[in-house]
């Protein structure tokens, strides 16, 4: 019998690396690392891979050892590089602070999540000491570059705290000599000239809702004194003209506007787009909506199943790059937050995708008693009456206790990858997170089940179509603009 | 409506690994209700019942998937259990890796060979260090530290942009 040649086979085997791999439509396979590089191959490329038939120095077998596929050409320090940089934000302490100024609104948004009360409701609002008090809690955070993001409700219908934390704010920055940025996100109908001068003077940086033309935008968001939508955009363009002008005393941002994608957003892309690029606004989040808190209640009315919202996502991703083939200078959020992970292998800040979740350890949200929650969505959990994601008070707990409390923890636990039977060999793992609060409020558990939850869907979908645009030479070459360094 | 019938693949547990299937099954969670149920000689049974809303056609693809999701499993484990210390070793360099401090100015008087040498001495001493204390503190990450715990209080040292 002749011999079989040398255990070729087995000691090729051998020399593959941990690896995860998704079979995408087409019959192509990704294949992606713990250090967040991707290759994509065919399917007749995978089988030879997976069997250790790649012959050595051919462009495929160079392609998969730069990468880091082939185990006995890795580089190890520079895998272990990538794997700490794109987890550098986990030693570096919750960096994002939102303090809920007031639960009252002028609104009643058909989507509202965030568990806001009537205008004239009263014992809602955060007084101006216990908001210098969350700033002061906010600035324990070893992280040097916090955000402290005023929200509601609607933060200007409680302008003295939102005032005293700002000017508090800049103070105790100063004394610490550290970066603070400050974000107001309103929806500017009860905006002032006086107001705005306050906020420019003091560096906030400014975020409106606007969810698209005029029509879609007020059957969302429904105002019983006059038009959302006039108010949002005449602001809106009110900042943008302070940050083209900019002045040497102090630095203006450009403003920036969310998108709540509801039931009435489906079909009308092209349209919400269009409005973004008619204000000259740079990027557009198209953002979906999440059944938690208030939502969940309505979400017969205003939600969707995820293959409606991705077929929605598609179509506006599409005609966004359509625009940037003709010169329009316009993102997509969704596709640059997770082009920065896929490309540049950065971590960009959105804490809702991250191994382990933002919860506690990536950000805090102060309610306007001074209850100090997980995540602005576990604070809306709490308003319906289930503390489950609350870490402490800021009057009485310290930080130590806060950050060391049976909400951070699960949280950090219940999404960690790793311990996610799916998401553990998933392609998209390096790239992705999951949300326990969604998890909790769709399917009864901090952990949920992938299989059927509506986000992962969402997620996978979303990966799936970035990455098949990637293959494709002129979207990728659009694509990886928008993160290029 | 009519009911949709359920339908069902036999797996050799033995030769498939009662991991691969489990996780084979799990992933078709979302579509059916799996039942594994054990059989003699080492193989097991699932059943796949779809759920509410999943079409015919999707239902009659179930075990067409699992066998496909199976041949996956059975080599994500492999896979997995090939690499286990490798990516564990990996992963704990991730955890212990620092940046390379600038190359120093060539001011020490040491031959480049004997600076070289004394870097990689202070490397592997740093690693080493960084290796017991890691996993062996309470708060490896310094979660629990304040701003003041970290840097102190110091005040007023820097000016506005």
């Amino acid at each position: 019998m002749a011999q079989r040649p040398a255990t070729k086979k087995s000691a090729e085997r051998a020399a593959l690396p941990h690896f995860n791999f998704r079979r995408l439509s087409g019959g192509a396979v990704l294949l992606t690392n713990d250090s967040g590089t991707h290759a994509s191959l065919s399917g007749a490329q995978f089988r030879q891979f997976r069997d250790g038939r790649v012959a050595a120095g051919s462009a495929l077998y160079k392609e998969l050892s730069a990468k880091g596929f082939v185990r006995d050409m890795m580089d190890m320090d520079g895998y272990a590089a990538a794997c700490a940089k794109k987890n550098s934000f986990l030693g570096a302490g919750p960096g994002l602070h939102i303090l809920v100024l007031t639960l009252r609104c002028n609104h009643k948004c058909v989507y509202c999540q965030s568990s806001a009360v009537g205008q004239a409701s009263r014992g809602t609002d955060m007084s101006p000491a216990l908001a210098r008090k969350c700033v002061d809690f906010a600035l324990k955070s070893t992280n040097p570059g916090i955000t402290i993001e005023f929200q509601g409700g609607e933060p200007l219908l409680n302008w003295e705290a939102l005032k005293a934390s700002v000017l508090h704010a800049r103070r105790r920055a100063k004394e610490q000599g550290r970066e603070v940025r400050l974000a107001l996100v309103s929806n500017f109908s009860l905006m002032t000239e006086e107001k705005a001068r306050f906020l420019l003077a003091n560096e906030v940086s400014i975020c409106t809702s606007l969810d698209g033309p005029a029509d879609l935008h007020d059957k969302n968001r429904v105002f019983a004194g006059g038009g959302s939508h006039a108010a949002a955009v005449k602001w809106l363009k009110y900042f943008s003209a302070a940050y083209k002008k900019q002045v040497p005393e102090f630095r203006t941002f450009k403003p920036s506007a969310l998108l709540t994608v509801s039931r009435y957003s489906l079909g009308r892309e092209k349209q919400i787009v269009d409005e973004y690029v008619r204000l000259g606004l740079e990027d557009v989040f198209l953002r979906p909506l999440a059944p938690i808190g208030f939502a969940k209640q309505l979400w017969d009315k205003v939600g969707y199943a995820p293959e409606e919202f991705l077929s929605f996502y598609r179509a506006g991703l599409d005609y966004i790059l359509k625009l940037n083939a003709r010169g329009v200078t316009i993102r997509e959020r969704n596709a640059v937050m997770m082009l920065e992970k896929i490309l540049n292998g950065t971590d960009p800040g959105y804490l809702d995708m991250r191994c382990p979740c933002g919860a506690v350890i990536g950000q805090l949200a102060y309610n306007y008693n001074g209850d100090i929650y997980a995540c602005d969505e576990g604070r809306m959990v709490g308003w319906q009456g289930d503390d489950l994601f609350k870490a402490g008070n800021v009057a009485r707990d310290p930080y130590s206790k806060v950050m060391l409390s049976q909400a951070s923890r699960a949280c950090a636990s219940a999404s960690s990858l790793d311990t996610q039977p799916q998401c553990s060999r998933c392609a998209y793992k390096p790239f992705c997170g999951v949300c326990p609060v969604y998890n909790y409020e769709t399917q009864g558990s901090l952990s949920g089940e992938m299989p059927s939850n509506g986000r992962c869907a969402l997620f996978m979908g979303l990966f799936d179509t970035l990455f098949s645009l990637l293959a494709k030479p002129a979207s990728a070459k659009i694509l990886k603009g928008w993160v290029s360094k | 409506m009519a009911k949709t019938q359920k339908t069902s693949v036999i797996a050799a547990a033995g030769r498939d690994g009662l991991n691969a299937v489990r996780y084979a099954a799990y992933s078709l969670s979302g579509s059916a209700y799996v039942f594994l149920k054990p059989l003699a000689g080492g193989k097991v049974l699932a059943e796949f019942e779809p759920k509410p809303g999943v079409d015919a056609r999707a239902a009659a693809a179930l075990p067409a998937r699992f066998r496909q999701e199976l041949e996956d499993e059975k080599f994500r484990e492999k896979n997995s259990a090939e690499n286990f210390s490798l990516r564990e070793f990996l992963l704990l360099k991730a955890v212990n890796y620092a940046p390379k401090a600038p190359e120093p100015e060539p001011d020490s008087g040491l031959t480049p060979k004997q600076e070289k040498e004394l870097n990689d001495l202070i490397h592997q001493i740093e690693k080493e260090i960084k290796a017991e204390t890691a996993g062996g503190k309470k708060d490896p990450l310094g979660i629990t530290r304040t701003w003041e715990d970290k840097y102190g209080t110091k005040t007023g040292n820097k000016k506005k942009r």
